[in-house]
């Protein structure tokens, strides 16, 4: 009960005083509009109700005569009479609560029916079957907009029509839903409106339009044989903009599911493609393994041989000799060849790998000092043959780094050396710490590389034109440098040439130190545990 | 007690058991040899002096294997070379359980030398 509650009483109760002195229309009016001001203040019915009677039981006491008395309860109950008074506008009240609940209810409900629906034929399917009851109308269709301009009809199960062009009515009013901003209603029941006619034809439609942002994504028609009020109107718009939500959910869910199908298949084709390398890499290398050994078994038997034919103290077959020593030198040969085409397989898988984002770094800290001495010593008895000089630094250095794609590119880089530089010049291998960086350089006094050409040497399949091998041999893919860069960059670290022609060429690597802490990373080795990630590099 | 001059191959390639067998002979070792599981039995029949075990095996994996001699008490103490044609040998490593590790195609010296060390550990 308000503040205002007493006050108003008050003016109420003189107000009925005067209408049951005088019952003329102008006290009448009075006593209705102050009633109505009661039933919005009032807690509750009873506390109306209570105003009556205690005025009716006043009126009785007051009464002198049983004349007087009659007077008084005729009065009384022609004004209780009244549709307008307070007792039937608290009744009127709770009748629009009943209905404002039973509102809500089916508003929950349709709520609820189209809630579940995560793909978009079962979402319309819902809205069609359930948007009506809300509504209290006959029937609801949803209307979608096509490719061509036209509308495609949504109908609830059974729904004959379906197939229905619209009629020129419902065209009009579909057009005009999309105009404006709230339902719109077509009442065809012009004075009769609120009365079923038993005709069963349509008396009244609803439309209105379900927009998302800029988009419209159809229109709810609903139809029913009594008008549509503004009570409906207000149901139809939120009808409408919970049938929106529906869609643009089963919208999402349905791209979410071709988004995650696509990952699902994307993971597939790579573990897949993963393990065709791994078989591919087995099958190539098995026969190379069974060849190579054979050679290699091979030439040590006609190593001995030889070397009993050379310790005979009176050869007995000179062409025996010799040519034990070409079948050697023969071996020799296929020997090397056939680590060639260990190489190119294993540069072939490795760039495969690349492609399909599968090139797995195994990173851990090590020196990589003692890396780059390790793999110059493993080539020692090439280098040995060259002029070779080391430049490093006599404490470790610590990076995170896979060692044996670091040795990879390194060994890559001396081979490149080997190839191209004069055997009478020296090869300088070096590594030194630049800041944050750990630079590891390979310098020869080849034929250098033209500026033009620099850029290109990294691309796969590149190969300078026109430059000589002193050493090894000229076969190749192009693939070396390229994967030098790949498994670096991996690394987060950078490579680069620094060469003009005639003057050699100096090859290097930069690798994160461990411990140096990059902008924006948090831990030391945030840098180079971030290559870590299974991310397509190319 | 482990015959030190016996080495067991294992490996479903014919022509790599061919070379192995060959090689190893020529080296005074006595070579046996077995595919996947028998590998199990041949280690208990000879217990060599050390296992040259294949990783991608059908039937039973090099892994499988690994874990199975290691498992049983009178193969348990026979050290093992793995090797493997694949790129991947370091990863299997994290389950292998071998005391070295060879990949293929290899260098017959290299391997002789792994087979010297380890078969007289």
């Amino acid at each position: 009960m308000s503040r205002r509650w007493p006050a108003i009483r008050k003016r109420y109760v003189t107000a009925l005083r005067e209408y049951v002195a005088t019952p003329d229309e102008t006290n009448l009016s009075r006593a209705y509009e102050l009633g109505r001001e009661l039933v919005g203040e009032a807690a509750s019915i009873l506390d109306v109700s209570t105003v009556y009677h205690q005025e009716l039981a006043r009126l009785l006491r007051a009464a002198s005569t049983p004349q007087n008395a009659r007077r008084a309860l005729a009065r009384a109950r022609s004004f209780f009479g009244e549709s307008l008074s307070p007792i039937a506008m608290a009744q009127g009240g709770f009748q629009d609560t009943v209905d404002r609940l039973r509102d809500l209810r089916q508003m929950l409900e349709f709520q609820q029916a189209i809630s579940g629906a995560t793909r978009m034929a079962d979402a319309i399917a819902s809205i069609v079957a359930h948007a009506a009851l809300p509504l209290g109308a006959g029937s609801c269709v949803l209307l979608r907009p096509t490719a061509d301009g036209s509308w495609e009809r949504e109908g609830p199960p059974g729904d004959e029509q379906r197939q229905r062009p619209l009629s020129n009515v419902e065209r009009r009013l579909v057009k005009l839903a999309l105009q404006k901003p709230r339902p719109v209603v077509l009442d065809m029941a012009g004075d009769n409106a609120g009365v079923d006619d038993g005709s069963g034809d349509p008396r009244s439609l609803l439309a209105v339009a379900l927009r998302s942002g800029e988009a419209t994504l159809g229109v709810l028609l609903f139809e029913a044989r009594t008008a549509f009020g503004p009570a409906e109107v207000t149901l139809a718009q939120l009808v409408a903009e919970t049938a929106t939500q529906a869609i643009r959910r089963a919208e999402l869910l349905e791209q979410y599911a071709e988004t995650r199908g696509s990952e699902l298949a994307l993971r597939e084709t790579n573990h897949r493609m993963e393990e065709f390398l791994s078989v591919a890499g087995h099958e190539l290398r098995t026969p190379l393994t069974s060849v190579l050994g054979n050679v290699q078994l091979i030439a040590r038997w006609i190593a001995e041989l030889n070397q009993g034919v050379q310790g005979l103290p009176d050869p007995p077959d000179q062409p025996l000799s010799l040519r034990l020593a070409q079948l050697g030198k023969a071996l020799q040969r296929a020997d090397r060849q056939g680590h060639i085409l260990v190489q190119l397989v294993n540069d072939f898988l490795d760039v495969s790998r690349i492609q399909a984002g599968q090139l797995a770094l195994r990173l851990a800290p090590c020196d990589l000092a003692a890396l780059v001495r390790g793999c110059v010593e493993e080539h020692q008895p090439i280098l040995a043959r060259r002029g070779m000089q080391l430049d490093l630094p006599e404490e470790p250095v610590h990076v995170i780094a896979d060692e044996g794609r670091v040795g990879q590119v390194l060994t890559n880089y001396l081979a490149n050396a080997l190839k191209f530089a004069p055997p009478t010049q020296p090869i300088v291998v070096g590594l030194r710490v630049e800041g944050d960086d750990a630079r590891v350089w390979v310098s020869d006094e080849g034929p250098g590389i033209a500026l033009a050409e620099q850029a290109h040497i990294w691309q796969r399949f590149y190969r300078v034109p026109g430059v000589q091998y002193v050493d090894g041999s000229s076969v190749g893919l192009g693939l070396g440098l390229h994967l030098c860069q790949s498994i670096i960059e991996r690394h987060g670290g950078r490579v680069g040439v620094d060469s003009s022609p005639g003057a050699g060429a100096t090859f290097w690597f930069l690798l994160p130190v461990a411990g140096q802490q990059r902008s924006g990373s948090e831990e030391p080795w945030a840098a180079s545990r971030a290559v870590e990630k299974e991310t397509p590099v190319l | 007690m482990r015959n030190t001059n016996t080495v067991l191959v294992v490996d479903d390639d014919e022509g790599i058991i061919d070379l192995l067998t060959m090689a190893l002979e020529d080296q005074g070792y006595q070579v046996h040899s077995a595919v996947g599981s028998g590998a199990l039995k041949a280690a208990r029949d000879h217990v060599p002096g050390v296992i040259l075990l294949d990783i991608l095996m059908p039937e039973m994996d090099g892994v499988e294997v690994s874990r199975r001699l290691r498992a049983d008490p009178a193969t348990a103490h026979i050290p093992i070379i793995a090797m493997s044609a694949q790129d991947r040998l370091d990863t299997t490593g994290a389950t292998l359980q071998a005391n070295d590790r060879v990949a293929k195609p290899f260098r017959l010296d290299r391997l002789f030398e792994k087979v010297a060390h380890w078969a007289s550990a």
